[in-house]
């Protein structure tokens, strides 16, 4: 099951959960309830990591 | 009431536990207390027109009559029985015990405290660390919650799962979370999930519980709630608090409710219990 994931797998990983962090901790100040109850919240930080791991891993693959 | 340490306290758990557990019923069992039950203490409200709303919030939710039942050492393993016995799986039983236990002593650090040996006694344990507030709304209690002890819990919880920060790592995920838990496999055969996408999936509770400690915290501080680090604060909210009539009453309900909950374990296990753990799954 366990993938070796390549150097630019591993940063465009790190890169998308920095990006739900910051987000997250962003907009829960900002709207509060509506994104930080315990269904949308773990499903942001889902939705970032999955969907933008592979667009930024693009980026740095090109780069 | 504790706001974020019941999502970050599940992978503090199960670092330390050795048996065989389910992280998801972990999880599952820290927020099932809570589960039906956090809508009327704040009040559904649909315009100006509030649909849903406890009375007295505080009774409601953690007392009787009310649901505070929910918070008892009894319900955490009456439901895991159930649950053994739909299920067969010892790791989802143990582990919503585990879970369901942990948010009812988790609570105990606030004002109100739980009826922790319901229904042999309705007597509150409570250290009174921070003033429960659910009564001035959900943002109220948010206010006053992270201006207090409550907030300084909360970061501490988050403190101790990140000490053991191994359990997020890959490497447990796959040799020691997936193998306990054949919810796992079957997601992955259910909706296609990646590897990445289910390693997301099991660390998006925490993920999620420590932005809502800054978030909200950051939020307290905008709003101008003063800081209140001392016991039973924060001093500018009104703490609600169900406390014994003196220490022998104390003692006497606890007695009871010790001598009670320890006679209904053993005739649980004779009768039922033991029979459904034979039969079930070690996983």
């Amino acid at each position: 099951m366990q993938a070796e994931q390549t150097g630019a797998s591993r940063k465009a990983e790190v890169l998308a959960y920095v990006f739900a962090v910051v987000t997250l901790i962003g907009f829960g100040v900002i709207v509060r309830t509506p994104i930080l109850n315990f269904v949308c919240g773990p499903a942001w930080v889902i939705a970032c990591v999955t969907l933008l791991t592979p667009r930024f891993e693009k980026v740095l693959n090109r780069t | 009431m504790s706001w974020a340490a019941h999502e970050i306290e599940s992978y503090f758990l199960q670092k330390h536990i050795k048996a065989r557990v389910s992280y998801l019923a972990i999880l599952l069992g820290c927020l099932l207390p809570d589960f039906f039950t956090k809508l009327p203490v704040y009040g559904l409200n649909i315009g100006n027109m509030t649909i849903l709303k406890a009375e007295f919030p505080a009774k409601y939710h953690r007392g009787w009559p009310g649901v505070g039942p929910t918070h008892s050492l009894l319900f955490g393993v009456l439901f895991a029985l159930v649950v053994l016995w739909i299920t067969k799986s010892r790791g989802w039983a143990l582990g919503l015990l585990i879970g369901q236990w942990a948010h009812a002593l988790t609570d105990i650090f606030d004002s109100v405290g739980t009826m922790l040996f319901f229904p042999f006694t309705s007597q509150h344990y409570s250290t009174g660390m921070w003033a429960y507030a659910a009564q001035a709304g959900r943002y109220g209690d948010a206010a006053a919650y992270y201006s207090s002890l409550g907030g300084v819990w909360d970061f501490m919880w988050l403190i101790l799962a990140l000490t053991g920060i191994g359990v997020f790592s890959r490497k447990f995920f796959v040799d020691t979370v997936v193998p306990n838990d054949d919810v796992w496999p079957w997601m992955k055969r259910k909706f296609g999930m990646s590897e990445r996408a289910m390693l997301v999936v099991y660390r998006a509770y925490f993920i999620y519980g420590a932005c809502r400690i800054f978030a909200w915290f950051i939020w307290a501080r905008l709003d101008g709630a003063p800081l209140d680090w001392s016991w039973g604060g924060p001093y500018w909210v009104e703490k609600v608090s169900f406390p014994a009539e003196d220490w022998g009453n104390w003692f006497t309900q606890t007695g009871r409710g010790v001598v009670g909950l320890a006679l209904a374990l053993a005739a649980i296990w004779w009768l039922v219990g033991r029979r459904l753990w034979e039969q079930a799954n070690p996983k």
